[in-house]
């Protein structure tokens, strides 16, 4: 009945699942923020790997989920990730910044927080005084410095054309980050959380925005 | 797997590049390690935990792991066996802490989903498509060691020694939990209307 080996071959065909969005800035995150692996072994809840940063690291690794309410069409759910202050040592302090996504979508897309080349994504930062945008780990926008670019007191906002496939995440930051040293490499998500950390920037990392 | 496209190669002598473009090059290699074998460690690990908040844990883990180590990676295997090891490991260990986590048993090997999905489709790929599929829901019936056995030898490509280095197990007691678990999946895979695999 079975044709030797077949089996053995359908196994090796196995398609890969593809891994979540933004797993990658994630991996480049705590390797800036220095979290050391032996603080990330498994643990026996299910949380995501932000939660598992030693007190070793150079910047207080946290997480605090918030799902943001959504608007049914304009909206998605978000889920903030505060990297530093943890949520514990915010509250002896300052709140931490808040962040929002928007995608204004030629074609709005249920589901996860997507996007499609062409689309606008709105990010919306409150009691922060930067908003940064990665690609793969790369900054490719700004605020303040690039069009798109509003600010008001403690709110600043960034409308973002997509122009790239990719998984996208931004950053809002408090205080903005200081300017790039003459010469330094392009800025890039592990630069920009290690200068952060340097001068104890306070920092909030958005949902994956998935552009297709 | 194609390790070319992962570029750790060291420098030829006298030829060191400055540190700041030596940082960038590994950065872009990092970069490329993870577009390369990311999907291939989050599906063994999804198939395997059946979790994916887990599975994504881990894929971070086996990451932050390899480029902490890295530079200490002496090459006595390859690349690719060096990081499915390393997820192997933490998926072992996330068993173990699922299993003290829920107390429960594991399935037995046989206790395979019995639904009969019908494998209709005319074309070709559809139906392949549709065989692998089912072919994932047979393995969901494996426990989590034979599941993690068969996928380490046919998709990671793994001999059975090493397998038993990175299982903690005999190369013979892993042949044969694998010799065990095909049959399995070939009954399972019959009562889903594939009766030639």
């Amino acid at each position: 009945v079975s044709e030797p080996n077949k089996l053995e071959e359908l196994l090796a065909h196995l398609p890969d699942s593809r891994a979540p969005a933004g797993w990658q800035d994630r991996v480049r995150a705590a390797i800036a923020a220095g979290t050391p692996v032996s603080d990330i072994r498994p643990q026996p809840s299910r949380r995501p790997l932000w939660i598992a940063g030693g007190s070793a690291l150079a910047v207080a690794v946290a997480i605090a989920i918030y799902v943001v309410t959504r608007d049914p069409v304009a909206y998605d759910p978000v889920a903030d990730v505060v990297i530093y202050p943890t949520p514990t040592q915010a509250n002896n302090g300052p709140s931490p910044p808040a962040i929002a996504v928007k995608v204004q979508a030629h074609e709005p897309m249920a589901g996860a927080l997507a996007a499609s080349v062409g689309d606008t994504v709105v990010i919306t930062a409150e009691r922060a005084d930067e908003l940064r945008v990665y690609r793969a780990g790369a900054l490719i926008a700004r605020c303040p410095g690039d069009a798109g670019c509003h600010m008001g007191a403690g709110h600043v906002e960034l409308s973002h054309v997509v122009t790239a496939r990719g998984a996208l995440s931004a950053i809002a930051f408090r205080p903005a980050l200081p300017a790039e040293p003459p010469a330094s490499p392009p800025a890039s998500l592990d630069a920009d959380l290690a200068r952060a950390a340097e001068v104890r920037s306070q920092m909030v990392l958005s949902a994956s925005i998935e552009v297709q | 797997m194609d390790e070319a496209a992962v570029a750790f190669d060291d420098p030829p002598p006298g030829h060191d590049p400055p540190q700041d473009t030596a940082t960038a090059e590994a950065a872009v290699a990092f970069d490329d390690l993870m577009a390369t074998y990311g999907d291939t460690i989050y599906s063994l690990c999804l198939r395997v935990l059946r979790n994916p908040i887990d599975a994504e844990d881990i894929l971070q883990q086996v990451f932050l792991e390899a480029h902490r180590d890295l530079a200490r990676f002496e090459r006595r295997s390859a690349l690719s066996t060096w990081l499915f090891s390393i997820a192997i490991h933490r998926c072992k260990d996330m068993i173990k802490a699922q299993r003290r986590r829920h107390r429960r048993l594991e399935a037995a090997d046989d206790a395979v989903d019995g639904v009969k999905d019908p494998a209709d489709g005319p074309a070709e790929q559809l139906a392949r498509r549709q065989q692998l599929d089912d072919l994932v829901r047979c393995l969901e019936g494996l426990s989590s060691d034979a599941c993690l056995a068969v996928l380490a030898r046919f998709k990671l490509e793994l001999s059975y020694n090493e397998m038993a280095v990175v299982l903690n197990a005999t190369a013979d007691t892993l042949q044969t939990r694998v010799t065990r678990a095909l049959p399995v999946l070939r009954r399972c895979m019959e009562r889903k209307g594939w009766p030639s695999v």
